[in-house]
Parts: C-alpha cells; structure tokens; sequence
C-alpha cells in the first residue's frame, strides 16, 4: 500500500498540525501530495489582496477524490470570512468549509474534499461590508 | 434499516449511497469532518452560536448541478441553517441571485421568500445556462420570530459550472 510522502508537503507553522490531523483521519489516511496552487483574490479591486495557498492531495482510498488544505492570508486589518466549497466526490452536491477571523495580519485556514476533476470555488466575504469575490481553483491531475 | 444498493460490496472508508437531496446533511458532515474549526458570525459580529434560543445563524445556499440526455441544468434553493432546531420559526428567508457575466449580466434570475418553521426552504428554481450566464452572485437574509429584528446575511459568488462559496 502506498504511503504518502506529506512529510515534505506540509505547509508551514501551525499549518503543519492541522496538515497532519487532516491526514490522519480515516479518508485521508492514505494520500498523494499533487501539489500546492497559489494565488490572489482582489477583493475591492483596489489593491487590498488577499493570498491563498490550496495543497492538494489525491486520496488513495476513496475513488476520484482530492482535499483542498488551503491557507488565506491579509496583511491588513479586517473581519472577514474565507469559504472554499467543491463538488463532491460522488458529485452533485457540494461541500464547503469557511473560516472568519479578526484582527490584523491574520491566515484562515479552511479545507475541503471534492471531486479530483472539480475546480474549488474559493471566496473572501467582509464581515462588515458584505463585499464579497471570488475565485476558482483547479484541481492538480 | 437494510437497503439495497446497486453498488455490490461496500468498500470500507468509502460512502456509496447515492447522493440525494435529504442526504446533503450527511455528505457535507462527513467531508466537513476534517476541516479547520470554522465560525459563523452575522454582520454585527456575534457567532451563530451567540442566538441559540431565537435563531440559527445564517442562511444556506444550495446548488444543484442536475442532468439529463439533454444536457446540465443549475438548481438553487435556500434553506435554514443545518442543525436549526426543528419548529424554530422563521419570520423571514429570502434569498437572490444575479447574473454577473455573459448575456444576461445584472438580471436577477432568482428572488423567493418564505416564512414557517425550520427546516425551511425557498423555492427550488433552474439558473440560467451557461451560455446566457456565466457567474452569479447571491445574497439571502434570514430574519427569526424571536430574533429582535435581527437579519442575518450572507453571500455567495461563483461560475457556472462550479460550487457557490
């Protein structure tokens, strides 16, 4: 039986935890690292840019199956909500997760498991104003 | 209770019942069981779990992608939060979707409202197709009997094709 190599894969910091509890639950105990997608959502358009990292992972006991451990960070000074939701693997209906902080400079972190063929819809939502954008991550073949 | 799939033998670690619209509760607990511990908070900050007695918490938004021999059809509903406790009554959900790309861009394509006790849900309606729309943005608001008035929001963008979050 394969074993994933995710030692390498963790992110960083206190990420490294909940990498490893992720995968240590039963549908994730056995998982190939596919890589990691980084980006940024614009969420006013004017230069206020919040960044994501989405480390894939393959999942070898469950059929076309990927989790999405992904970090959103803000350097600035805000509450707001990150939610990532897929399709999952056995299609139709999605599934999500969400995250809100506060303060300054903080990291969401948010993970999901869809389908390996499904592209994740990432968002960053503003507690206060409500304004609210979007991106779509693609899953790593 | 014995049901019989026609999946043949079940794998262990691997869920094969069929996914249906009763059953989003569970997929989503399931594949939520290993996610970062999340929290609710409504616009004036309060957690969902600060209104147990008079509310839930925000409204959901549910999208289902539905096919047939003629091709892929978009259903959207809205409904009271997972876990609301069964008879909470709902003064108020309302939910609405706008096109944000493609022919149909600033056309409304869903608004319903609905009042009743929990578990509630609006309206089940098809979004345009891709061709006439290619991203949407909602946002519901969901007001409880003993909730003071409060309103609880949220929104949701995403393209066609992919899930709302």
């Amino acid at each position: 039986m394969f074993r994933s190599a995710f030692k390498g894969a963790v992110v960083a910091g206190s990420a490294g935890l909940l990498c490893a509890g992720i995968l240590s639950s039963p549908a994730q105990a056995d998982s190939i690292y596919k890589g990691t997608k980084t980006g940024s959502i614009d969420v006013l358009g004017g230069g206020h840019k919040w960044t994501y990292t989405d480390a894939q992972y393959r999942s070898t006991s469950m059929k076309n199956a990927q989790s999405h451990v992904i970090h959103v960070k803000y350097k600035g000074c805000l509450k707001w909500r990150a939610r990532a939701a897929v399709q999952y693997p056995t299609g139709g209906h999605s599934t999500s997760d969400q995250q809100t902080v506060n303060g300054c400079n903080k990291t969401a972190y948010i993970t999901v498991l869809g389908k390996s063929t499904a592209k994740v819809t990432l968002s960053v939502f503003l507690i206060v104003s409500g304004d609210t954008r979007s991106v779509a991550v693609s899953p790593i073949k | 209770m014995y049901r019989a799939t026609s999946q043949g033998r079940r794998r262990p670690g691997v869920l094969t019942r069929i996914a249906t619209v009763g059953a989003t509760a569970l997929l989503a607990s399931s594949a939520m069981a290993m996610g970062a511990p999340s929290a609710l908070a409504g616009p004036t900050g309060e957690t969902g779990a600060a209104a147990p007695k008079a509310g839930c918490g925000t409204p959901v938004l549910k999208a289902w992608y539905d096919s047939d021999q003629f091709g892929t059809y978009l259903k959207v509903w809205f409904e009271t939060p997972k876990g609301c406790a069964k008879g909470t009554s709902v003064s108020s959900l309302s939910g609405n979707v706008n096109c944000t790309s493609g022919p149909s861009k600033g056309k409304r394509v869903y608004q319903e409202k609905k009042s009743g006790k929990a578990p509630l849900s609006t309206l089940t309606r098809s979004l345009p197709a891709k061709s006439k729309c290619g991203s949407f943005h909602a946002t519901a608001g969901i007001g409880y009997t003993l909730g003071g008035g409060k309103i609880w929001e949220d929104a949701w963008t995403w393209k066609w094709g992919n899930a709302p979050a």
